[in-house]
């Protein structure tokens, strides 16, 4: 059985998914459903995280969580897509789940000031300390100085 | 003048700079902090100014090195957003300058190394070969690094006749070269006793840590974009991916020097398997040429591993996002957990053992737990005391090594 058939099977209507051209699966799911899918794609082999891919659509932040299940004869690629209120954007931490994530979600909270709870070491990953607490250079309300 | 602010990925390759607490107890690290951003030049919020095309010059630019990997991937994944397949032809040559890059990434890795334990010979004959690598590369696309081959639906420039010959004769020179490496390698005592059991990562803190590319296969996972994710013309290419089981860093010695080998081996595949056209680029993309709304994800096996880039676009003539992935940050967690446990000698091969950049780390901040005190060293004094220590405690170590 296909994940989005399981993901389907679980949460109904919720889950929204599609499948590209070259086999990249994008399924959008509710932020408060994050940590329990990422845990499901976890225990069904989904054990390695390119990275998380945050961006500003100017409404609402977006999240994507690129997963991949690496198999003998065929490879998965699953993008787990979220969002996060704009004004207080929150979300679950999952550097349980994937270790990996300690550094990428330092780089979004650091870039685009989405807040991971439940990490514990959030801090700035790239920009200085002492930039100010509401610099976020990649929301496109930013304006680069001339 | 448009001022340019420091917002965007990191990129910690050659000649960077990084920074790394480590804790220690006495001989031994207990815990380790890297710190990155010191270079940050704000590429990802530049690349959403810049055109699509402009794009391809500025992101080859994220890295030296692997240049024709980061615009290749770039190429790739614009390509999907414009919904295009580029020429055979082309995908054979980008495939060729790919696999060219990996040998003089390998080559010039090999070197470093070398020159962290001490062995300084191997260090000079391996730059040496490079160099053969680097005037093919130069023959071909007119420079040595970043040599902008790709475009958005093809490639740059044709390859000739001479050059596929010169390329068959320098894969045949460095797959040669790189079996006589191998060979003294295993054999050399030198050698051994500062990578064996040098940095050890288990097969599964590799998966569980998301470790990519030699780091990865040298803990004898089978994991590889080039295999796992077939692009370019991989899917067709018969290789073999290159796993070990030493987990050590003599096991990521030897998987880089075996690849060297396949990468010779793919080269002269391409060489005699390239189709005979003129079509090298797709005419109807122009650098005026506005995408369809889309979004796309792209993959590629840069010589340090998994390479990503995401890119959105919003139809117009500039990208709304690119987002760029670099196989360093994602081994980053493998180093912290590397070096736990080993020796302050053991810093310089494990943190070369990633590829990273090396001279990226040009300061480290050794803090010695039990007293307290901060002393400061800089990257070239730890090498001098790393290379001393090992010949005083020379056989303390083999014996515990045993």
């Amino acid at each position: 059985m296909s994940i989005i058939d399981t993901l389907r099977n679980i949460y109904g209507e919720k889950v929204k998914a599609t499948v590209d051209k070259y086999n990249e699966i994008w399924i959008e799911i509710p932020s408060l459903l994050l940590r329990e899918v990422l845990a499901l794609l976890q225990r069904n082999g989904y054990d390695h995280l390119s990275t998380i891919t945050g961006h500003d659509d100017g409404e609402r932040i977006r999240l994507i969580y690129h997963l991949i299940k690496f198999g003998t004869k065929s490879t998965e690629m699953v993008n787990i897509v979220t969002y996060a209120d704009r004004n207080n954007p929150v979300v679950p931490s999952m550097i349980n789940e994937y270790p990996s994530a300690l550094v990428y979600e330092r780089e979004i909270f650091d870039l685009l000031g989405v807040k991971f709870e439940g990490h514990k070491g959030l801090k700035r990953l790239l920009l200085p300390e002492d930039v100010p607490e509401d610099f976020h250079p990649l929301r496109k309300d930013f304006k680069v100085q001339e | 003048m448009s001022v340019r602010i420091p917002i965007g990925p990191i990129h910690p390759m050659l000649k960077e700079p990084i920074n790394f607490v480590f804790y220690v107890e006495g001989e031994t690290i207990v815990d380790a902090e890297p710190n990155i951003g010191f270079v940050h030049r704000g590429i990802e919020k530049l690349a959403e100014t810049k055109t699509w095309f402009q794009n391809l010059y500025l992101l080859e630019k994220v890295c030296g090195i692997c240049s024709s990997s980061h615009q290749g991937c770039y190429a790739q994944c614009a390509e999907r957003i414009f919904e295009v397949e580029p020429p055979e032809r082309a995908l054979y040559i980008r495939t060729l300058m790919w696999e060219l890059e990996r040998l003089h990434s390998h080559l010039l890795w090999l070197g470093v190394i070398m020159h962290e334990i001490g062995f300084d010979t191997l260090f000079m004959y391996a730059w040496r070969d490079r160099e053969k690598v680097l005037d093919l590369v130069e023959m071909i696309s007119g420079r040595r690094v970043g040599y902008s081959i790709n475009i958005i639906g093809g490639v740059r420039r044709d390859i000739s006749y001479d050059m596929l010959v010169k390329a068959v004769e320098v894969a045949n020179f460095i797959a040669e070269r790189a079996e006589h490496y191998e060979k003294i390698i295993l054999k050399e005592e030198t050698v051994i006793n500062r990578t064996q059991g040098v940095g050890y990562l288990s097969k599964a803190d590799a998966i569980r840590l998301n470790a990519v590319g030699p780091t990865v296969r040298a803990s004898g996972v089978k994991r590889d974009v080039r295999g796992n994710m077939p692009y370019g013309i991989y899917d067709e290419t018969p290789f073999d991916i290159v796993i070990d089981d030493g987990c050590d860093v003599l096991a990521r010695i030897i998987v880089r020097i075996r690849e060297m080998v396949v990468s010779a081996e793919i080269i002269k595949w391409i060489a005699f398997q390239i189709p005979k056209s003129e079509d090298i680029k797709l005419k109807k993309i122009t650098p005026f040429t506005k995408p369809p709304e889309n979004e796309a994800v792209s993959r590629v096996e840069a010589p340090r591993g998994e390479l990503f880039y995401y890119i959105k676009s919003n139809g117009s003539l500039n990208p709304e996002r690119v987002k760029i992935r670099t196989p360093t940050l994602a081994n980053i967690a493998s180093i912290i957990h590397m070096v736990k446990g080993h020796y302050i000698a053991d810093i310089p091969p494990i943190v070369a053992g990633i590829d990273p950049c090396m001279s990226c780390m040009d300061r480290v901040i050794i803090v010695d737990v039990n007293k307290e005190k901060k002393k400061v060293m800089t990257y070239d004094e730890i090498r001098r005391y790393s290379i001393k220590w090992y010949k005083n405690n020379y056989k303390v170590i083999k014996e515990e090594r045993r």
